[in-house]
């Protein structure tokens, strides 16, 4: 063997111990199947920020509505306790 | 995030961008069309990387797939689809190594495994050259992964660097420093092994 001190040398080794391979016709159509199938269940769903969601998100619209009705109520008692004489 | 110039020339094509937009509204066509289009390209990548184990390499790109699909949304296109899918590979064949812990276990079986898989790689040719192949992988699947993850991009994928550097998650800079102490290692060991 040479000294393998080129690159061009040293891709040539590599490019000889790592030839290229195909994976056999019958597991690329299964794999494709897989992939095919996975992707028209809920498997490979689009990933949302998890304030999102709609779960999370009408627990916090509904936590929203309920701290501002609450302060609504309290602004009313305390605006009315101020005008009774 | 502000793109560069380089970064510009590498990133994702018009068919490119349209075929992200097409992954991420789950069309089957555009999932038959990715897989079609890079499944090869990627086995080969994945096989030479995990020392040429035909059902190892089948599960990880099942794997990168399979994650190439979930995280489509999240794909911004700041590089080729190739190199996306290279870079999920990559970190599928970390994780191999990492989790299963079986690094050592496959460098010492590897003979005994070819033998058993034979069939679909190219069979080394016989005499001078077919020997100097086998060492040369014998040699390259010696080096620490991310040597051989980097080699493999550089020579026989005949990647940029900037290109390795987005797949390995390094910097350019990085990777160039990677390769020289990864070219070096194989040249002592190919060395020591010629002269032995």
């Amino acid at each position: 063997m040479a000294d393998f001190t080129s690159e061009d040398e040293i891709k040539e080794l590599l490019k000889s111990a790592c030839q290229p391979a195909t994976p056999s016709p019958e597991l690329k159509s299964q794999q494709l199947q897989d992939l095919v199938r996975g992707v028209g269940s809920t498997a490979y769903g689009v990933t949302r920020p998890r304030w999102r969601q709609p779960r999370l998100g009408v627990s916090i619209a509904a936590a929203v509505i309920s701290v501002v009705i609450g302060y609504g109520i309290w602004l009313g008692q305390a605006m009315g306790a101020t005008l009774v004489p | 995030m502000v793109m560069n110039k380089a970064q510009m020339a590498d990133s994702i094509s018009k068919d490119e961008a349209q075929l992200v937009k097409d992954l991420r509204r789950r069309d089957p066509m555009a999932v038959a069309e990715l897989y079609n289009t890079y499944a090869d390209r990627i086995y080969s990548l994945v096989f030479n990387q995990v020392d040429r184990n035909r059902e190892v390499a089948q599960d990880i790109v099942q794997e990168t797939f399979v994650a190439a699909l979930k995280s489509a949304a999240r794909f911004r296109g700041h590089s080729k689809i190739y190199t996306w899918l290279c870079s999920i590979a990559n970190k599928k064949v970390s994780d191999f190594y990492r989790h299963q812990k079986r690094q050592a276990k496959y460098q010492t079986t590897k003979a005994l495994e070819l033998d058993q898989l034979g069939g679909e790689t190219l069979a080394a040719d016989p005499g001078e050259s077919g020997e100097r192949q086998e060492v040369t992988r014998q040699v390259l699947f010696s080096l620490p992964l991310h040597y051989r993850q980097v080699l493999i991009l550089k020579y026989v994928e005949e990647m940029p660097v900037l290109e390795i550097s987005q797949i390995m998650g390094r910097s350019p800079k990085s990777i160039e420093g990677l390769l020289t102490r990864a070219r070096n290692e194989l040249r002592t060991k190919l060395t020591t092994r010629s002269e032995g």
